[in-house]
C-alpha cells in the first residue's frame, strides 16, 4: 500500500520535485479551506489517483479503509470538545456540533495530507525522489537514507508475515489469544504482540546489518559527491501540473487573508 | 603492488571478536594470486565469513575485535582503510540475495556501487549494459529487482558487484537459498570471471559437488578458526577421509566413492591398485571405475541379499509399512490462489503413510512451501481437500491441528517465542500452552535437551545459539509435545554435514516411532540417501511422487524443475551407457559400494 506502483501514468511521467512542492502545496490549502473545500480538495485527489495516475480502485480502496478509520478515530475526539450545542451524551461526556465541525475539519485535512501522500508514493519513483533532494542541495547519504528505507519496506513486509505463521504455529495469535485456550485474552494478546515485535526486530536488526555492510561494499559514503545513472531533470508537464497548483494556492491565501472568505471555528482546532 | 606479487597475503593473522575469549581466526597464513579461483569450506562456524570480511575491511571497519598478524589484499593493508574506499578493490557477495540490494530497479542497483565511486556517467550505462548482457537478464533491465527469484537476484548482487571492477571478489555462500541448476549458473558464471576477466574469486561454499571441479585450489578450516588443508583439489581430496572425520565438512561425493571403493575394493582412483588421481568430476570417476571393471578389478557384487530388518542398522530407514493404520497426508486436487490471482497450487494429489520421510522439491517459486503450509492449516485450499492426521484441514482450527502437524520454520528465529528467556523455556513454552504439569515439562524438556545436544544450554537465550543449534531447538521445540508429522522447511540450510548427519539421526528416531517427516529440500544428496518418496512440483504442478530411485534415473524431469541428480547417479547410469550392467536403485554411494566387489585382478 505504501509502494511505488510502478504504472506508467501523466502522474507517474511528471518529474519528482514538481510533484513533492505539488504536495507542499496540498498541505497549505487544505490548512487554509474549511471542510467544505476539504472535501473538494479530496474529491479532486480521488480523481487524480484513478484517473491520472491510474493507481488502481483497489489500492484507493485499501487507503481509504485505512484513513476513514483514522478520520473516525478523530471525529470520536468531539466527544471531549466539551463547548456547543449538544448533539447527543454518552455518560459524562457530550457530543457537540462544534465539537463535530472542528474534529471534521482535521479529519478532513489529515485525509486530504495524507491520501495525497500516498498518492505520491505511488506515482514516483523513490530514486527520482532522490536525486531531486540531491538537486535541492539535501546530502546524498542523508537523502539515500530514506531511499534503503524505502527498501526496506517490501523486506520487512514478508518477514512479518513470516513471523506471523511460525508464531501462529506455536500457539501464539496477535489479538488472539495462546494456543486457544484464554482466546481473546488481553493479557495474552498483548504478550504475543511482545513476542511478535521482539522477533520482527531481531531479524529487521539482522537484515539491516547485511545492508549495511552492502553499502560499505559497494562504496557508498566513499565520497562527498557520486555521479548518476539517471540525474534529475525537471519535466514540462510537471512543472505546468505544479504552477497550476501554485497559482491556486496563491489565489486561496488571497481569498483567506485578503478578502477573509475562509473564516469559522473550525480553526479553533 | 608488482604483477607478480600474490593478492592477497594473510601472515599469522588472528583476530577475536570484540567482548570474545575465543578468536574466530586463528594463525591463519593464506596466499592468493591474481586469477585463482580458490573454493574455502569449513564446518559452521569455523570463520569463514569473518575471514571473507577481513579483505574488504568489514573486520575491523564495522565488526571491531582484536587482531593480529598481518593481511594484503589487493596490495593494501584493509584493517587501515575504511571499507567504502575498499570497494574498488574487494567486491563482497553475501549469502542472503535479497538484504543485500540497495535499490528498487535492476539498473540501477548495478550502477549503485560505480555512482558511490563517482564513475562519470558516459561509462555507467555501457557497464549496465555490458553487465546486464553477461548476467543474462537484458529483458528486465527496468524491473523492479524484488520481482526477481533468488538466483536471479545473487546475478544482480554478482554483477553489481563486478560493476565497480575489484580485483577480489569474494562470495559468501552465494548459492544457499537457490535451486541446483541455479547454483550451477552461479558457479559457472564465477568460473568464467576468472578465466575470461582474470577476476581473482575466493567461494565460501559447502555444498561441493558442482564448485570444487571449476576450482584451482581449494583452502578447508578447521572448527578452530585456523586453515586446516590448503592446495589444489585433488591433493586436499586425498584427505577426504579425515575432511569428514575430523573436521565434519561435505566432500564431493565422486571423491567420496573414489575413497569408498579405495577401502572396499582396494580400487585406485585411476582404476589401479595405486591412489592418484583423486577424481573430482562424474566424468573422472566413470573413466576410473571403467578402467577397473574392464581391467576386472572390480566386478558386480551379483543380486543383493533379500532386505533385512534394516531399520535396526540405519536410523533412516522406516518402520515395515504394512504393519503402519492409513495414509497420515492425504491431498486430494488441491488448487490454490493468493489474493493477486495466480494459481500457485495446480490440482495437487498425493498421500503419505506413517513412518514414511517424504521430499518435497522443486525449483525456486514452484509451490513447495505453500503446499506445506496447506498441511499445517496456515493456508486453505481454493479447491479440493487436504486431510492430515485425519483431520480435515479446511474444517480444523490451527490449533488443533498445530498439536498434531509441526512445522518447522527454514529460519529457527521466526519461531521462538519465548521472548528471549531461555533455551528452557522455549522448549516449555508449547507443553505448558498444553496444560502440561511442570514435572512433567521439566523431564520432558531435559529429554530433549539430551536427545538433541544441547546439553549445557538450557539457561542460555535462544538467539545467542549458533545457527546449527537454533535449527536444532526449533526441531526440538517443535517436537515436544510429539506431533504425529513433522515438517521441515530446508532443514540443511546453512549446516555442515556433521550437523545435517546428527538431525537425520534424530529424525530417523522419531520415525522408528512412527512419526511421519516432509522435507522441503534443495540438497539431491540428502533426498537420495533418507527419502522414501519425493514429491516434484514444477509451476505448481505435481510432476513426479515416488521413490527418489525412480526420479533420478528421469533427468529430462529433473531438468524441466532447475534439479539435478546427486553425482553417484550421474556416474551409475554413464556407465549403464558404456555397457556396465550396474543393477537399479543406487542412490548413495554405500549402494554403490555394495553393488560391486573386488575382482582377480586385485585379489
Amino acid at each position: 500500500m505504501f509502494q511505488y506502483a510502478r504504472i506508467p501514468s501523466l502522474l507517474a511521467s511528471f518529474d519528482a520535485l514538481s510533484k513533492f512542492f505539488w504536495l507542499v502545496c496540498i498541505a497549505v490549502l487544505v490548512f487554509i479551506y474549511p471542510p467544505q473545500l476539504n472535501l473538494l480538495v479530496f474529491a479532486v485527489l480521488l480523481v487524480s489517483a484513478l484517473l491520472l495516475g491510474r493507481v488502481g480502485l483497489r489500492r484507493v480502496r485499501q487507503a481509504l479503509a485505512v484513513l476513514l478509520a483514522l478520520a473516525f478515530f478523530f471525529l470520536v475526539g468531539g466527544l471531549f470538545y466539551g463547548k456547543g450545542e449538544p448533539i447527543f451524551s454518552l455518560g459524562p461526556l457530550v457530543y457537540t456540533w462544534e465539537g463535530l465541525t472542528v474534529r471534521g475539519a482535521a479529519a478532513a485535512r489529515i485525509l486530504n495530507v495524507m491520501f495525497s501522500s500516498m498518492l505520491f508514493v505511488w506515482v514516483t519513483n523513490p530514486r527520482d525522489f532522490v536525486t531531486g533532494l540531491v538537486w535541492l542541495g539535501v546530502p546524498y547519504r542523508m537523502a539515500f537514507t530514506i531511499f534503503v528505507g524505502l527498501n526496506y519496506i517490501p523486506i520487512l513486509s514478508n518477514e512479518m508475515g513470516y513471523i506471523r505463521d511460525a508464531q501462529r504455529l506455536r500457539g501464539l495469535q496477535q489479538g488472539g489469544g495462546r494456543g486457544g485456550a484464554v482466546r481473546g485474552a488481553l493479557g495474552s494478546a498483548f504478550r504475543a504482540y511482545r513476542t511478535f515485535l521482539l522477533a520482527v526486530l531481531l531479524r529487521s536488526l539482522r537484515k539491516a546489518e547485511i545492508t549495511a555492510f552492502a553499502l560499505d561494499s559497494k562504496g557508498f559514503g566513499a565520497f562527498q559527491e557520486r555521479t548518476y545513472l539517471n540525474p534529475f531533470r525537471w519535466t514540462r508537464s510537471g512543472l505546468i501540473w505544479l504552477g497550476v497548483w501554485v497559482v491556486l494556492v496563491v489565489l486561496s491565501l488571497y481569498a483567506s487573508f485578503g478578502l477573509h472568505l475562509f473564516t469559522g471555528h473550525y480553526f479553533a482546532y | 603492488m608488482a604483477p607478480s606479487d600474490p593478492l592477497v597475503l594473510v601472515n599469522g593473522f588472528s583476530f577475536t571478536h570484540e567482548g570474545c575469549d575465543q578468536p574466530a581466526l586463528r594463525d591463519i597464513h593464506l596466499e592468493i594470486g591474481s586469477g585463482e579461483l580458490v573454493l574455502m569450506c569449513g564446518p559452521t562456524g569455523c570463520g569463514k565469513t569473518s575471514l571473507a570480511l577481513c579483505f574488504n575491511g568489514l573486520v575491523p571497519y564495522a565488526i571491531p575485535g582484536k587482531l593480529s598478524g598481518s593481511i594484503q589484499v589487493c596490495g593494501v593493508d584493509p584493517t587501515q582503510i575504511p571499507t567504502p574506499h575498499m570497494a574498488t578493490r574487494v567486491g563482497l557477495v553475501f549469502q542472503d540475495p535479497e538484504s543485500q540490494l540497495c535499490t528498487l530497479f535492476l539498473e540501477d542497483e548495478i550502477a549503485f556501487g560505480p555512482e558511490n565511486l563517482k564513475v562519470p556517467r558516459p561509462e555507467l550505462m555501457p557497464r549496465v549494459d555490458r553487465l546486464l548482457a553477461q548476467i543474462g537478464l537484458q529483458a528486465a533491465r527496468g524491473g523492479s529487482v524484488f520481482e526477481l527469484s533468488g538466483g536471479q537476484k545473487q546475478k544482480v548482487n554478482i554483477a553489481s558487484v563486478l560493476a565497480m571492477q575489484p580485483c577480489l571478489l569474494v562470495f559468501d555462500m552465494p548459492t544457499a537459498n537457490l535451486d541446483p541448476v541455479g547454483s550451477v549458473e552461479v558457479f559457472a558464471m564465477i568460473r568464467r570471471l576468472v578465466t575470461e576477466q582474470e577476476v581473482t574469486c575466493i567461494v565460501i561454499e559447502n555444498r561441493l559437488d558442482d564448485l570444487v571441479p571449476l576450482a584451482d585450489r581449494v583452502v578447508v578450516m578447521g572448527a578452530g578458526g585456523s586453515i586446516a588443508y590448503d592446495g589444489p583439489p585433488r591433493e586436499v581430496f586425498a584427505h577426504g577421509q579425515a575432511m569428514v572425520e575430523q573436521i565434519g565438512v561435505e566432500i564431493p561425493q565422486v571423491v567420496e566413492l573414489s575413497l569408498a571403493l579405495k577401502e572396499h575394493a582396494g580400487l585406485g582412483a585411476n582404476g589401479t591398485p595405486d591412489s592418484t588421481p583423486i577424481p573430482l568430476t562424474v566424468d573422472d570417476a566413470v573413466r576410473q571405475i571403467k578402467t577397473a571393471f574392464d581391467a576386472g578389478r572390480l566386478r558386480l557384487a551379483g543380486p543383493r541379499p533379500a532386505a533385512e530388518p534394516a531399520a535396526v542398522q540405519d536410523p533412516a530407514v522406516p518402520p515395515d509399512p504394512a504393519a503402519l493404520p492409513g495414509p497420515v497426508v492425504v491431498l486430494e486436487d488441491v488448487h490454490f490462489s493468493y489474493r493477486k490471482g495466480t494459481e500457485v497450487l495446480k490440482g495437487i494429489s498425493f498421500s503419505m503413510e506413517k513412518g514414511e520421510l517424504l521430499t518435497i522439491v522443486g525449483n525456486n517459486g514452484s509451490g513447495k512451501t505453500t503446499l506445506a503450509k496447506q498441511l499445517v492449516g496456515l493456508l486453505r485450499p481454493t479447491s479440493g481437500r487436504v486431510r492430515v492426521c485425519g483431520l480435515d484441514v479446511s474444517r480444523t482450527n490451527l490449533a488443533d491441528l498445530a498439536r498434531r502437524a509441526a512445522y518447522v520454520f527454514q529460519y529457527p528465529e521466526h519461531q521462538f517465542v519465548a521472548q528471549g528467556k531461555a533455551v528452557y523455556d522455549e522448549i516449555a513454552f508449547n507443553l505448558r500452552a498444553a496444560g502440561r504439569d511442570e514435572r512433567e515439562i521439566e523431564a520432558r524438556v531435559a529429554d530433549l535437551v539430551h536427545r538433541f545436544q544441547l546439553d549445557g544450554k538450557e539457561t542460555a537465550s535462544p538467539y545467542v545459539l549458533s545457527g546449527g543449534e537454533m535449527r536444532t531447538l526449533s526441531v526440538a521445540c517443535m517436537l515436544s509435545t510429539d506431533p504425529e508429522l513433522l515438517i521441515l522447511d530446508e532443514p540443511t540450510y546453512g549446516q555442515d554435514r556433521a550437523r545435517i548427519t546428527a538431525l537425520l539421526q534424530r529424525l530417523g528416531e522419531l520415525r522408528r516411532a512412527g512419526t511421519s517427516v516432509i522435507m522441503i529440500s534443495h540438497d539431491m544428496r540428502l533426498v537420495a540417501e533418507y527419502a522414501d518418496r519425493v514429491a516434484l512440483l514444477n509451476d505448481g504442478q505435481l510432476l513426479f511422487h515416488g521413490p527418489p530411485a525412480e526420479l533420478f534415473v528421469q533427468p529430462d524431469l529433473l531438468r524441466k524443475a532447475a534439479l539435478k541428480e546427486p553425482p553417484v547417479c550421474s556416474v551409475v547410469q554413464a556407465l549403464r551407457d558404456c555397457g556396465v550392467p550396474l543393477p537399479a536403485g543406487i542412490l548413495t554411494v554405500q549402494d554403490f559400494v555394495q553393488a560391486c566387489r573386488p575382482g582377480e585382478a586385485v585379489l
